[in-house]
């Protein structure tokens, strides 16, 4: 009897646990993932901090994964949060989160800069949630200015970033 | 007296380990699935879901109730959300059926399912449009917003694109540009807000133009505002 009740209290534990997890849609990405847009854009990368823009010259885009489960019609609604290192006091850095549809069209973005630069780590405001397609993608993309040249200025980069569906 | 022939657990002494077996796991059973409900349900409301939906002109398009769509899954597979809608938009069919529909009726789903998202988006730029004309104009934003959008024009200096018209009113600004093509808009849209360098969101909808090329029609809220919540989006 003992081990029956253990045995159902698992179960249940089980059940409850495993609707929490599948309920909580949201994937966190390390920014090493990031690619520049491209050859035009520098880049430095690194596994731990992610990509930054080693130029004292000119400003980076980078582009970075996302992989969207195919959700059913009309429904989703998918928002972002990304981390940056701002060392930059040569403009903000600004990432932009884009719905688009299955044939690459925008649907709708939500664009965050950071509001006082040369901070250091930061998160940049919250995104707003986006519909997207039921058989479309997102993306994210940043751009980055060029490295300040004033002494213990460091690298401005990515960092990390999630996105949430639904 | 005796007492034990008149209490029934002590007139069927071998049938209680087993009664009590059944009547405990039973419990415990209706326990998990009660515990597993008012998980899923808790999920519903908690915050930082959605807005429940409020009425709008601009209603979306009513959901297909014909064939099974391919995109069917588990509750526990998807969250509680996506399930939940999964079960309203679909008839309830045998997992087999929807692998021997006719190719024929799959297309048409889809294509039905893209004329719905069509009429949505419509219907999302329908709303901006009406809360767009009940902004009165502040001439400060305006003024600044409209020098910003030509700077940020300028400064991306984009062949093939041109900004047709802006109207900028309190919190929201309503631009048409057009481009000889698609990818030239398209990345014109991409590169368009960081030139701007405002916390802004936006959405648009591109169309062909009859006189040729596409235009964007495109509503952008003002530099830290966020976009108001739309009917149309929420369902």
């Amino acid at each position: 009897m003992k081990m029956t009740l253990t045995g159902m209290g698992a179960l249940a534990s089980l059940l409850i646990g495993m609707s929490g997890d599948a309920l909580a849609d949201t994937n966190t990405y390390g920014a090493y993932q990031c690619e520049p847009l491209n050859l035009a854009h520098p880049f430095s990368r690194g596994v731990a901090f992610g990509i930054g823009n080693p130029s004292t010259t000119v400003a980076a885009t980078y582009i970075c994964p996302l992989v969207r489960d195919n959700l059913p019609a009309l429904l989703p609604l998918a928002s972002a949060a990304v981390v940056v290192q701002d060392f930059t006091t040569s403009g903000a850095i600004s990432c932009t989160f884009t719905s688009r549809s299955l044939t690459g069209g925008q649907l709708g973005t939500s664009t965050r800069v950071t509001s006082s630069p040369g901070v250091g780590v930061q998160t940049l405001p919250a995104f707003a949630a986006l519909p997207t397609s039921s058989t479309g993608f997102t993306t994210l993309h940043c751009t980055v200015p060029r490295r300040a040249t004033a002494v213990g200025q460091g690298t401005s980069r990515v960092i990390s970033y999630r996105a949430t569906e639904v | 007296m005796p007492t034990t022939t008149s209490h029934p657990v002590n007139a069927a002494p071998q049938r209680t380990p087993r009664v009590g077996r059944v009547v405990l796991l039973a419990t415990i059973a209706v326990a998990a699935c009660s515990a597993y409900w008012w998980a899923q349900s808790s999920r519903e409301v908690s915050p930082g879901a959605y807005a429940p939906p409020a009425p709008s002109a601009a209603e979306p398009v009513e959901r297909r109730q014909s064939a099974p769509s391919p995109f069917a899954a588990s509750p526990l597979e998807k969250p509680e959300r996506v399930a939940h809608e999964i079960k309203k938009a679909e008839p309830r069919v045998r997992s087999d059926q929807s692998e021997i529909l006719p190719a024929m009726e799959q297309e048409i789903d889809a294509e039905q399912l893209e004329a719905e998202e069509r009429a949505r988006m419509q219907a999302v730029h329908f709303e901006l449009g009406s809360v767009l004309s009940q902004e009165a104009v502040d001439r400060d934003f305006r003024d600044r917003a409209q020098a910003d959008i030509d700077a940020a024009i300028s400064n991306l200096g984009s062949t093939g694109v041109r900004l047709m018209s802006t109207d900028c009113r309190t919190t929201l600004c309503r631009l048409e540009v057009w481009s000889t093509d698609i990818e030239a808009m398209s990345e014109f849209l991409d590169n368009f807000p960081a030139a701007l360098g405002w916390s802004t969101d936006m959405r648009m909808d591109t169309q062909e133009s009859a006189g040729g090329g596409v235009v964007t029609t495109l509503f952008m809220t003002g530099n830290g505002v966020a976009m108001p919540t739309l009917a149309a989006e929420q369902r």
